[in-house]
């Protein structure tokens, strides 16, 4: 798939992403019940902004290091008997996971729930390979393939966008399911269909939620436990990580998983923090082979820049789960696999301002996602880089407003020509379509409000009615005058 | 220079590159947190505060949490065994089952055991699979969390907690810990003293689940779909 | 005790009666108000748009333009999140950095000065109705503002004030985001919309003018009723003299 999940415009998303009022739903609904778990889960901790100021800490101090503690994991997983693989891009990526296949003569391969190996179209690859079959094990990562590989629409809840009917059907269609659609019936017959494959599969494919530096192992968090079986049964296991998700030790890991499972899930730990690597040579089970596939993919962009502090990044996906434009647009709206504010921030570093350019102006700056962030990304102010980067660096522009806004700048920047925009756009003003009856009091108090407009009041009267300026003689500056006057007089 | 080596070096080199530090300069340098909040919380607890943190964890998880004591935890898990159901038991090959006075269980037809060495891949995966329910001890009781943590060995793999129907942990009252900071600590301790540490090691919380679908939560996806904490409180 | 008000764009072009509570309020109390003329604006709509350039002299004017203040207090708590942000902006700035971070630290929005400065709580303010309170996305994240408002408001008279749901959302104005991105815009003031309904309010007051010419030009549009007051407004209301003690913090 990749990272851009569509070829369609911004506009032609958004317009889809509104019509689908079920997702809309969806959204809202998770939200708001994340809400209370997740809030309730951090209060629960106690603390939660000196927990944040440690989580920031150990990323930040991470990532400062990074090509030294690639080098010492890298070196212990060697030390172990593993193999690392270093990629610079997404071929290099797939092409490392295909010899390995290839290699290993695989026929069956399970993967457990990855964003990375969706980013480098790593399924894509897999499916092209004769006589190889893929499954994802996670259930939600299981159901968007039985639906011809639907896109994922947020990192950690994938399916959100699916209700249960919508779920059943797909198992009728693919998999000649007869039941009913209550969840636990559907998930225990995906139970049922997955076990089977898993305990013939060859390879597992893992994401990587935390490398740990020290000792050559995989940190991988779930609920399901289907990563667990991913690096147990199979005879070789394949991580693909992105570059930046690595801590010093398994202490680190311990915080940060801490940190994702209350923000994630609004859990105090999820039911499967694994801590493993190469099976030792007196245990029966877990990968013989074992391969790491450390992804730099466009990350490197971000270093020693101001987007730095966005591959502090967990994916925890709180900031998804309080962000009132994901909550509207959902994360097929973002048009990549990285929805909602990290992703706004995340998809054009990683692709590019061509595709992804869009994105962080879809956004009102509220500011919630920074404020939930466990490691303490600014988003909302990475937002703003990337549109000074747009405009002032990459003199890009963005239709009218564009021209607007540079006009806004200066008359905002000059006492005349602000004073002499206040008298004046009551007159234009007075030439458009105006109204007197409302049904909003006290807001409309000047010779009523305006319900169309040309140019950027064309946004905002598109939706809802702008109040008419007073005129000269009544606004605030001239009221003070005379108020001093009389003040003065009075005295 | 191999291929796959220089690719290594090309890849570190340009990391380094763009973050404007030179390789190398980490040294010895630790990360200093800025606070000791993960040591120090619950560790004023008592271990039977520590228990009753449990407890009350346990329950939002579905996971029975029982006391016994070393008398009677034969007892008890005979009765655990009966109430399951199952007609398949899985046991690590474990010494701890014969200290704690055990020897009846091992003896129990039903019971089958996860058998050392990489020869018995293949049985020991089938023979999980086709358990109905597993009893191993746990390394660690995470109280805040309650999570109990299992490390692999030769006798006891990884597919043990994961591949049967359902399990049964034993946790002698030692092994409560507050949280799992304590863990954490002590298996990098471990391996900086150069121990030797089980390839894999999982801190379970309750039972599989997963909210996939309309983010109802559904117990028992891929993992067990029951598990019971047995604690063992003279120990 | 000497304040300059800090109009900001929204109320200094539609909303004098807003400006006018303040300084009703402000002089009520004992202090002493001038409006600086030269401010403008704080320069969020280019800043925020990633006009850094076109934004520099914005910012300047308005340093400028409260240098020789003793307190700066604003109508809006973004506007004043900005201005405040202004340290942050010019730390490196040999000729604006000190003034920038005094600026910093005698700025307030109003409701902020009113309790944590003036240290009032009761204004003598009255109010006979059902109302909700939008709590705008700067004023409580980049402000960091999240009580003074529900202070002020507890302690009006005859004031009945009803939770409202989602209170962490935004209403979707976002500056140039509304006239950007229209749609999306859409569904998160119909929704704030609903929300407000859905407590059965007669007043929505809000310490942000911006969000609620937002939120009121949607109420209008869709032919619903709502009355519109700033925070300031409310506090001006159906003043009852006896309540009204002038605090020590005046005169110190």
């Amino acid at each position: 798939m990749g990272l851009k999940t569509s070829t369609k415009t911004f506009d032609e998303r958004l317009q889809a992403s509104i019509e689908d009022t079920f997702m809309q739903k969806a959204v809202a609904k998770a939200q708001d019940d994340q809400w209370v778990k997740r809030e309730g889960a951090r209060e629960e901790l106690g603390h939660w902004e000196m927990w944040r100021e440690l989580g920031e800490q150990i990323r930040k101090e991470t990532i400062a290091y990074l090509p030294d503690y690639l080098e010492q994991f890298s070196d212990n997983v060697e030390k172990n008997g593993g193999h690392v693989f270093f990629a610079q891009t997404e071929e290099e990526a797939r092409d490392y996971v295909r010899k390995v296949t290839l290699e290993k003569q695989a026929k069956k391969i399970v993967k457990s729930k990855s964003m990375v190996t969706t980013e480098v179209g790593l399924d894509q690859m897999l499916l092209e390979l004769d006589g190889v079959s893929v499954m994802e094990t996670d259930l939600a990562e299981f159901i968007l393939q039985m639906d011809d590989w639907d896109e994922p629409s947020h990192i950690v809840f994938p399916n959100i966008h699916k209700n249960r009917e919508q779920i059943r059907k797909v198992f009728e269609k693919k998999l000649g399911y007869d039941g009913d659609n209550e969840p636990v019936h559907m998930a225990r017959f995906a139970r049922k269909v997955l076990r089977e494959f898993f305990l013939e599969a060859d390879i597992g494919i893992t994401g990587c939620n935390f490398a740990i530096a020290d000792s050559g192992i995989i940190n991988l968090v779930t609920n399901e436990g289907n990563a667990d079986l991913c690096i147990s049964i199979p005879k070789t296991q394949i991580v693909l990580m992105g570059m930046e998700r690595i801590v010093p030790t398994m202490e680190e890991a311990e915080v940060v998983d801490n940190l994702l499972s209350r923000s994630a899930v609004g859990q105090s730990l999820t039911s499967y923090v694994t801590f493993a690597g190469r099976t030792n040579s007196d245990e029966s089970d877990g990968p013989e082979d074992f391969h790491v596939v450390i992804i730099d993919n466009g990350r490197s962009n971000a270093l020693g820049t101001v987007f730095q502090p966005m591959l502090q990044c967990i994916r925890c996906g709180a900031c998804l789960n309080v962000c009132p434009v994901y909550r509207h647009i959902g994360g097929h709206g973002y048009g990549s696999i990285y929805p909602g504010p990290m992703g706004a921030v995340l998809s054009p570093i990683l692709g590019g301002y061509e595709d992804f350019g869009d994105l962080p102006y879809a956004s009102s700056l509220c500011g919630a996602c920074t404020d939930t962030c466990p490691v303490k990304i600014p988003l909302h102010q990475l937002l703003i880089e990337h549109r000074v980067k747009m405009t002032d660096d990459l003199k890009m522009t963005h239709g009218l407003d564009d021209l607007t806004l540079r006009v806004i700048g200066k008359a905002t920047a000059s006492p005349i020509l602000f004073k002499m925009a206040m008298k004046m756009d009551h007159l234009p003003s007075g030439v458009l379509s105006k109204h007197k009856q409302t049904s909003v009091e006290n807001l409309y108090n000047y010779d009523g409000y305006l319900n169309m407009g040309p140019g950027l009041l064309g946004g905002w009267t598109s939706i809802r009615d702008l109040p008419r300026p007073p005129k000269g003689k009544d606004a605030f500056r001239e009221w003070f005058k005379h108020h001093k006057k009389e003040q003065q007089g009075g005295q | 220079m191999s291929d796959t080596l220089e690719k290594k070096e090309n890849f570190l080199n340009h990391l380094a590159d763009k973050l404007g530090t030179p390789r190398h300069s980490l040294k010895d340098k630790k990360i200093q947190p800025v606070h000791d909040l993960a040591q120090t919380t619950l560790v004023d607890k008592t271990p039977q505060e520590l228990l009753a943190i449990c407890k009350e964890k346990a329950k939002t998880i579905h996971t029975p949490v029982l006391e016994t004591t070393q008398e009677t935890l034969q007892e008890t898990l005979n009765q655990l065994i009966a109430q399951s159901q199952e007609e398949h038991l899985l046991l690590p090959t474990d010494t701890r089952f014969k200290q704690f006075g055990l020897t009846d269980l091992l003896q129990r037809p039903e019971v089958h055991f996860w058998k050392k060495g990489k020869d018995f891949r293949k049985e020991n995966i089938q023979s999980a699979a086709k358990a109905g329910l597993a009893i191993a001890f746990a390394e660690f009781l995470l109280a805040e969390s309650a999570s109990i943590v299992v490390e692999t060995s030769a006798g006891q793999g990884r597919s043990l907690h994961f591949l049967p129907k359902k399990y049964i942990s034993i946790i002698p009252m030692s092994k409560i810990v507050p949280r799992s900071t304590q863990a954490a600590a002590f298996y990098t301790e471990q391996r900086e003293r150069g121990h030797n540490v089980g390839s894999a090691v999982h801190f379970i919380s309750g039972p599989s689940n997963s909210g996939d679908i309309e983010m109802q939560l559904v117990v028992g996806v891929h993992g067990p779909i029951e598990v019971t904490y047995v604690i063992v409180t003279d120990c | 005790m000497k304040v300059s008000i800090y109009t900001s764009c929204v109320v200094d072009l539609l909303f004098p009666n807003v400006a006018i509570a303040m300084v009703e309020v402000l002089e009520r109390f004992g202090v002493e108000v001038d409006v600086p003329d030269k401010q403008i604006c704080c320069g969020q709509p280019t800043y925020n748009s990633g006009y850094r350039e076109e934004s520099q002299k914005t910012l300047i004017n308005q340093l400028e333009s409260f240098k020789d203040s003793e307190y700066v207090v604003g109508a809006a708590g973004s506007c004043v999140a900005m201005l405040k942000e202004y340290e942050e902006i010019f730390k490196d700035d040999p000729k604006y950095a000190r003034m920038a971070k005094e600026l910093n630290e005698k700025t307030y929005e109003f409701t902020q000065f009113l309790n944590r400065v003036l240290g009032l709580t009761d204004v003598g303010a009255t109010l006979d109705a059902k109302a909700t309170y939008h709590r705008s996305c700067h004023m409580t994240r980049l402000l960091k503002e999240r009580e003074t408002p529900f202070i002020l408001l507890d302690h009006v008279k005859d004031l009945e004030m009803i939770p409202i749901p989602h209170i962490e959302n935004c209403c979707g104005f976002g500056g140039t985001f509304s006239v950007k991105e229209p749609v999306i815009s859409n569904q998160m003031v119909t929704e704030k919309m609903n929300d407000i309904i859905d407590t059965g309010a007669e007043v929505l007051i809000s310490a942000d003018m911006a969000c609620l010419m937002n939120i009121g030009g949607k109420f209008n549009r869709e032919g619903k009723r709502i009355k519109i007051m700033h925070i300031a407004e409310v506090l001006n209301h159906g003043i009852d003299e006896s309540r009204v003690h002038i605090p020590d913090s005046v005169h110190a």
